[in-house]
């Protein structure tokens, strides 16, 4: 048999303690397109990085037609024809479209002052054309001369996939080249992806856009805590039970019955929120509103605006239009810290602990907004010590590592203490960004168990999550998120059934991609 | 050309020339002495603005690599007796050597690492040239060094400091030439690449370790020869000349003057240079009971604001008045 073009031998990488890629095992021949999913932070990134080389795996091996390249530098693989775009684009700002595929286009030639000298610009000559051509095969050309930072994000990333071509790849990695680009742009870009693989690449593709990978990809690969759980054909893995627990999460226990009416005042509202990060509009037109005492989950797929909404509503990124009210007051405008001292606690995507502190400085650091720092490493001011003996009547564990550093706790134990550490600042409302991420499920329950606990006091939350089953389970009410855009919401109960196709997965998803393929052109726009 | 109209280069090229020719001539020996050490400058910035304006990586051994230049050249010629044109190319090689060194370790660092790294280098440059003292002379310093042969062109006899001016105009205007040359090529392309995303670039099949390595020898040598014609001008050094107040200077004047263009180094060099001597004599009349280098306050307030006002350099300010479109910034054709 044919040795594959790209081949993966039970490749690991560690970070700490935390295994990004653990025993990865793939192959790809070429003129196939092999889909990589799987939760955030699963080690997908990572994974590109180490069969490009701008990582060195600690175990295991990679060959690339034939040859064991471990370990070889990036501009070398890249020279033998394995192209990568990047997930959050590398563009080169200060040169035009047309010069950003000139550095490629020169093929692993390596830049010489004394040929520069003698030969000037004139050097360049050969790669033009090569460069030309790449633009053309995206739909570039006419914008060569523009600077760079002039395209929009989906012009970026289109560019970003000139600039692999013109490496003349035999192999290339896309690293999530849907996101950010609208419908049309996805449909142009899988047809791109469609002609590469006719041409006789092969294809390796990242992305969170389910059903772009499924309608594109020969085969897929899932990947959850570093670990391949899943390979085979797109209909059997959209429907793999195991797929489906990685995305959704396991069952809980089902919610208590919501106490609570909705109905206003409302604790928290937001108003036709528009938001933009860089050039992405990440919320066109977000409102929703949270009653007092209630858990409101805010799910959807990756992407869809759930972090920012989040981050927006705590004072990170500024409102384009829109406006957010806290208990009736327009808060739109000020500063994080302003939103915590007036009582509006974030805890942020992967914790954000202060690693070198104690548990205990982390916590009392939490109350600072409102109470301010006196004696706080003498005698603590009574509310603080107050505060702090609820917190840790909450979590027994942080009570036992009090005197720990907050670097050496394990995953479970950061959360719940970057949870403690928001609390401490006697929030009215507690907005919680992802706490199941990189959680195990039996960590993932204990932390909603506390949700739980906290809701039940009294407190009014509003969670993120991708864990869309674990958040079903203990909401009051959700919000499904989608493009920036909120497209349902409703109780609980109601919305269960529909879980698996907010991430794009299951049978009726499948069934719904097959259709589109089924549209869509497969023509090439190249050549 | 970028910026500003191929017209108002040729014109403006031709008004520096012209300005080189006659200054020298017409000036009195304060004025020659600021010609020919603004003129070095400009040969020192026009490697640093590779370094630091195109490929994005701060070095303060610029300044170090001038001293080993000039204290290179002079140690061959006076202690070893080497004849001057041998001890400069001896000097240029060793410059080389040490910039290979001393790049390899340094240019894994980034942004202020680099910074910190490169400063170590020069303060250890500093100390051996006051420690070294049977090879340095210590901080007495070392006088003899050998200078140009007096050159008679038919009437014209050319004194010797006019005709330092020429040489250190003729390395500056080469320089320059050499500097846009780069810019406008792959080199210029991959540095500026480099400067945006080390990552990219190096996912594009360039090897930005190499490139950053041969950028930094090539700016050491550009600096390393100023500082050889810089010993052989004055016939006496002292390491005080070359502290890290030298490499600073460079850097600020690589700032002032911006990088798009030859104009930048020429530019920034003139500026600052012209900026210490007009500062100088100010604060000696302002504050006459004041001693040290106090105009080196005043430029820092003024790089400040120059920095505030225009990152890009006074050549990314001047490029906006120039009349007419701005051409594509594009290589090739």
């Amino acid at each position: 048999m044919a040795e594959p073009l790209l081949r993966l031998d039970r490749l690991s990488r560690r970070f700490g303690g935390v295994h990004a890629v653990q025993d990865v095992s793939l192959t790809l021949d070429p003129g196939e397109v092999l889909g990589i999913i799987g939760p955030n932070g699963a080690g997908k990134t990572t994974l590109f990085n180490l069969i490009s080389g701008l990582d060195r795996p600690d175990s295991g091996r990679v060959y690339y037609r034939g040859q064991d390249v471990t370990g070889r530098p990036a501009h070398w693989l890249a020279a033998q024809g394995m192209a990568r775009t990047f997930q959050n684009l590398h563009l080169f700002d200060r040169l035009t479209v047309l010069e950003n595929v000139l550095i490629p286009a020169q093929r692993g030639r390596q830049p010489s002052l004394l040929r520069a000298i003698i030969s000037g610009r004139s050097g360049l000559g050969p790669a033009r054309v090569a460069a030309e051509q790449a633009l053309a095969a995206v739909g570039l050309a006419a914008l060569a001369d523009r600077p760079a930072r002039a395209l929009s994000f989906g012009q970026g990333r289109l560019l970003e996939l000139a600039r692999a071509l013109a490496l003349e790849p035999r192999l290339i990695l896309l690293d999530e080249p849907a996101s950010g680009l609208s419908p049309a742009e996805r449909q142009q870009l899988s047809a791109i992806v469609r002609g590469l693989r006719d041409r006789g690449l092969g294809v390796l593709l990242i992305e969170h856009d389910i059903p772009t990978v499924l309608g594109v990809a020969d085969r897929v690969a899932v990947l959850n805590f570093g670990e391949k759980i899943a390979d085979g054909a797109p209909a059997a893995v959209a429907t793999d039970p195991k797929v489906l627990e990685a995305y959704l999460g396991g069952e809980l226990a089902p919610a208590a019955p919501a106490g609570g009416r909705r109905e206003p005042p409302w604790a928290l509202e937001v108003r036709e929120l528009h938001v933009r990060r860089g050039a992405v509009p990440a919320l066109q037109g977000v409102s929703l509103t949270v009653a007092a005492g209630e858990l409101l989950a805010v799910v959807g797929p990756n992407g869809a605006g759930k972090s920012t909404l989040l981050g927006a509503i705590a004072g990170l990124f500024p409102a384009h239009r829109g406006e957010v009210r806290l208990q009736g007051e327009v808060i739109t405008g000020r500063s994080p810290e302003a939103l915590a001292r007036g009582g509006l606690s974030l805890v942020p995507e992967r914790r954000q602990l202060f690693a070198g502190l104690t548990v205990r400085e982390n916590l009392v650091l939490g109350a600072y907004p409102r109470y301010g720092l006196n004696g706080a490493w003498g005698g603590l001011p009574a509310p603080v010590g107050e505060r702090l003996e609820r917190v840790l009547a909450l979590f027994p564990r942080l009570r036992e590592r009090q005197a720990q550093h907050a670097g050496t706790l394990s995953g479970g134990e950061q959360q719940m203490l970057a949870i403690g550490r928001a609390l401490m600042n006697a929030p009215r409302v507690l907005l919680l960004d992802e706490p199941s991420l990189g959680l195990a499920p039996r960590l993932v329950a204990e932390i909603f168990q506390t949700l739980r606990a906290l809701r039940t006091q009294g407190m009014t939350i509003v969670l993120v999550e991708q864990n869309v089953r674990a958040a079903l389970a203990v909401a009051d009410y959700v919000y499904w998120l989608e493009r920036g855009r909120v497209q349902r919401a409703g109780p609980p109960a109601a919305e269960a059934a529909l879980a698996e196709q907010a991430v794009g997965l299951g049978a009726a998803a499948a069934a719904r991609w097959k259709a589109d393929m089924a549209d869509t052109p497969g023509h090439s726009l190249l050549h | 050309m970028m910026g500003m109209s191929g017209r108002w280069q040729a014109l403006a090229l031709a008004a520096v020339v012209a300005a080189v020719v006659v200054v020298p001539w017409a000036g009195t020996g304060y004025v020659r002495s600021l010609v020919v050490l603004s003129g070095l400058a400009v040969v020192a910035v026009a490697g640093l603005a590779l370094l630091v304006g195109f490929a994005g990586q701060l070095s303060l051994a610029q300044g170090a690599f001038y001293g080993l230049g000039a204290y290179g050249f002079a140690v061959l010629a006076v202690r070893f007796g080497w004849p001057a044109p041998l001890a400069l190319l001896g000097a240029l090689a060793g410059v080389g050597l040490a910039g290979w060194l001393v790049g390899l370790p340094m240019l894994r660092l980034r942004g202020h690492f680099l910074a910190l790294g490169t400063l170590a280098f020069a303060v250890i440059v500093t100390v051996l040239l006051l420690e070294l003292g049977p090879l340095t002379g210590g901080p007495s310093g070392l006088a003899g060094v050998p200078s140009l042969r007096r050159v008679t062109i038919g009437p014209l006899a050319l004194s010797g400091e006019i005709q330092y001016c020429y040489v250190a105009w003729a390395l500056a205007l080469a320089s320059l030439w050499l500097y846009q040359r780069l810019i406008r090529s792959e080199v210029g392309l991959a540095l500026q690449a480099m400067s945006s995303s080390e990552v990219g670039t190096a996912a594009m099949g360039i090897d930005v370790g190499r490139l950053k390595l041969s950028v930094f020898v090539a700016a050491a040598l550009l600096g390393g020869l100023a500082g050889a014609v810089y010993a052989s001008y004055l016939s006496f050094i002292s390491p005080a000349a070359f502290d890290i107040m030298l490499s600073v200077q460079l850097v600020v004047m690589v700032m002032v003057g911006g990088t798009a263009t030859f104009w930048g180094p020429l530019l920034g060099a003139l500026v600052v240079t012209g900026l210490v001597e007009v500062l100088r004599g100010v604060v000696a009349a302002v504050l006459p009971n004041v001693r040290g280098p106090v105009e080196i306050i005043a430029l820092g307030l003024v790089l400040g604001l120059i920095m505030v006002w225009e990152p890009g350099g006074l050549v990314a300010r001047l490029g906006q008045w120039r009349p007419g479109p701005r051409p594509a910034e594009v290589p090739g054709g």
